[in-house]
């Protein structure tokens, strides 16, 4: 992945929003981020951030009456936000792959497992019946299952959790997509079948050079496989980069409170109270000014009230929305030290 | 820390669950294979302490938490509170052990009544135990919303006006009005964000320093677990495959599954080294 490649995603100032009865309430108020061919990207964040809502937008599937008010998103140079029907139907059955959190609700309980597959090689790839069944057991087995051929014929409540997700990980792959959106794949399942769902997903990206969007709530899962990643809080993108990098030096205070927030196997024998973070996340009905996450955050000044939340360039490839950069002193003695050594 | 008998003491607990039997079963008049959802399961929970039981859905964890209140009846094995047979309670007895052994759920909004509000959900179950103060209405919520770290002002709200976490907390001073010396959380915050779960592990560390109340904290999460458990049981298959001192077993794990547990956990995967300290 070179940087000077062309983003084969790029959504620049997304918002996303209701009216209901209770008036407007804004989802994503302006979200950005951009992913290379072949690349990982985690969007992380808390439930009500938006990171579902910006992931659906990829391929228009925002839940009525939710709907995209602004912003751009090209895929692979193309308008996504300007589609006619029958374009965001060749986009979502060629080139982009949507997997969700519950597997057994996006198969459909009556048909056989290797007749969903077919049904969607032959309509998607115009494939024969034969040429369809053959290509099925092929995704059936590269996706981990085994005796193909036995299990085509069952159905998907004969599946454990994490066999419905392979079959749903087989679907969205099947037409070769290079974009696979990823909603909390692993959210249902169990800490063993997440490890080995994870590592498919590592799999299919490096051999079939699949860009992929993982959204997840959790960083341990995000930071296992993504190249990089964008944390979102009340609709905004907040802070962006190598993951290592926000690991090491988040730049924005809320995404090292949630770093700190994460619980961790080393904690163990030393339970120690977290330094949680105060009060609750904005309300998407109110209309906000400056920083959105100025009421909770510990380094809030006067000046967080005309912050624009616009990203930043701390480092190549990483990006804050927050020009206070309360660590960045910190972090520069750290370095200034490292360098010292070295 | 240290009592004359464990407040919770679990010995050789079984509960099977039959399955309906399939035709052939039927025809041959064959009994039908049962499920051992708890399998000869034996602990003590000692004074003060919060034993975490970990274990993938399926292991029988959540079953084990609900045959030691009785919401489910087991099959073999004693349980003890201070000494009082568990199993052998009936009536006006097994109330008052429920009193002493509460339970918080995981989903707190399926736990609690959506027509009535926090303050008179809080203060009915002190009023049907009978507990001290609970003839001032206004000043028991108000203490129990207290002692949960919330303002008074929830008193008057309904669950569905309330956070995930502020539901939660509402749950867990319901189950402490009573004054419990044996708190059970099945997975209590496994459905609340990372920064909320944070803000409640902090409650139940709280709630043992200050109240002395031991915990069972059930939670599939091992991270979860290491944040706030002194010692560790790892269940499978319904057997309790491990127990110790969290650290030691985290660091040291003896059974082969534990060791497959934490391999599984999700950890960063770093691409640089990190800074030199």
């Amino acid at each position: 992945m070179s940087l000077a490649s062309k983003p084969l995603l790029t959504i620049d100032g997304l918002r996303v929003e209701f009216d209901g009865p209770d008036g407007r309430l804004v989802a994503v108020r302006e979200a950005g981020l951009s992913i290379q061919p072949g690349e990982i990207v985690g969007l992380v964040g808390e439930s009500g951030s938006g990171k579902t809502l910006t992931c659906r937008s990829v391929i228009r599937l925002v839940p009525w009456p939710g709907r995209i008010a602004a912003g751009r998103i090209e895929f692979d140079g193309r308008d996504v936000v300007a589609m006619k029907a029958k374009e965001l139907r060749d986009l979502r059955a060629h080139d982009v792959g949507m997997i969700y959190q519950d597997p057994f609700s996006s198969l459909n309980p009556v048909f056989r497992i290797g007749d969903q597959l077919t049904e969607t090689l032959r309509v998607n790839l115009g494939l024969s019946k034969a040429e369809a069944r053959a290509r099925a057991l092929e995704l059936l087995s590269d996706v981990g299952i085994r005796d193909p051929e036995r299990r085509a014929l069952s159905y998907p409540h004969e599946f454990s959790g994490g066999m419905r997700q392979r079959v749903m990980i087989a679907l969205a792959t099947a037409s070769q997509p290079r974009l696979l959106l990823a909603d909390e794949p692993t959210t249902a399942l169990d800490v063993t079948t997440q490890a080995q769902i994870l590592a498919l997903l590592t799999r299919l990206s490096t051999e079939r050079e699949i860009a992929v969007l993982l959204v997840s709530h959790d960083f341990g899962v995000i930071a296992q496989v993504c190249d990089r990643v964008a944390v979102m809080y009340g609709g905004h993108i907040v802070e962006m980069g190598p993951i290592g990098a926000l690991y090491r030096e988040a730049q924005h205070p809320y995404t090292r409170a949630l770093l700190e927030s994460v619980p961790r196997l080393e904690s163990a024998g030393r339970a120690t109270r977290k330094t949680a973070i105060p009060g609750a996340p904005p309300d998407p009905t109110e209309s906000l000014t400056g920083c959105v996450f100025k009421p909770r955050c510990r380094y809030a000044q006067p000046s967080c009230d005309q912050v624009s939340m616009a990203l930043e360039t701390v480092s190549p490839g990483h990006e804050t929305a927050c020009p206070v950069r309360p660590f960045a002193a910190a972090d520069g003695a750290a370095a200034a030290r490292a360098g010292a050594q070295a | 820390m240290s009592g004359p008998a464990p407040p919770l003491r679990v010995e050789g607990l079984c509960k099977d669950f039959g399955l309906r039997r399939t035709v052939t079963e039927r025809i041959t008049r064959a009994e039908a294979e049962p499920v051992r959802a708890v399998d000869d399961v034996s602990f003590t929970l000692r004074r003060g302490e919060i034993l975490g039981v970990a274990g993938e859905s399926g292991s029988g964890k959540t079953t084990l938490a609900r045959c030691i209140t009785r919401l489910v009846e087991p099959d073999a094995g004693t349980i003890e509170l201070d000494g009082v047979d568990v199993r052998a309670a009936r009536g006006r007895e097994l109330r008052e052990l429920r009193r002493r052994m509460q339970m918080v759920f995981q989903d707190p909004y399926s736990s609690l009544n959506p027509r009535m509000t926090v303050g008179a959900a809080l203060h009915e179950a002190g009023r049907v135990h009978k507990r001290p103060g609970s003839e001032d209405g206004e000043q028991f919520v108000r203490e129990a919303l207290e002692r949960v770290h919330l303002g008074e002002r929830i008193a008057k709200r309904h669950p569905r006006e309330l956070s995930g976490g502020q539901r939660q907390r509402v749950a867990v001073a319901r189950a402490l009005v009573v004054g419990p010396e044996v708190l059970i959380a099945d997975e209590a915050v496994s459905a609340l964000d990372v920064s909320v779960q944070a803000q409640l592990l902090n409650l139940f560390l709280d709630l043992r320093d200050e109240l002395g109340v031991a915990i069972v904290f059930v939670a599939h999460q091992l991270a979860v677990i290491a944040e706030v458990a002194d010692r560790v049981a790892i269940m499978h298959l319904g057997r309790l495959v491990e127990i110790g001192e969290t650290a030691a077993v985290f660091a040291n794990p003896q059974d082969e599954y534990t060791k497959s547990l934490l391999a599984a956990h999700p950890q960063p995967r770093l691409s640089e080294a990190p800074p030199s300290a």
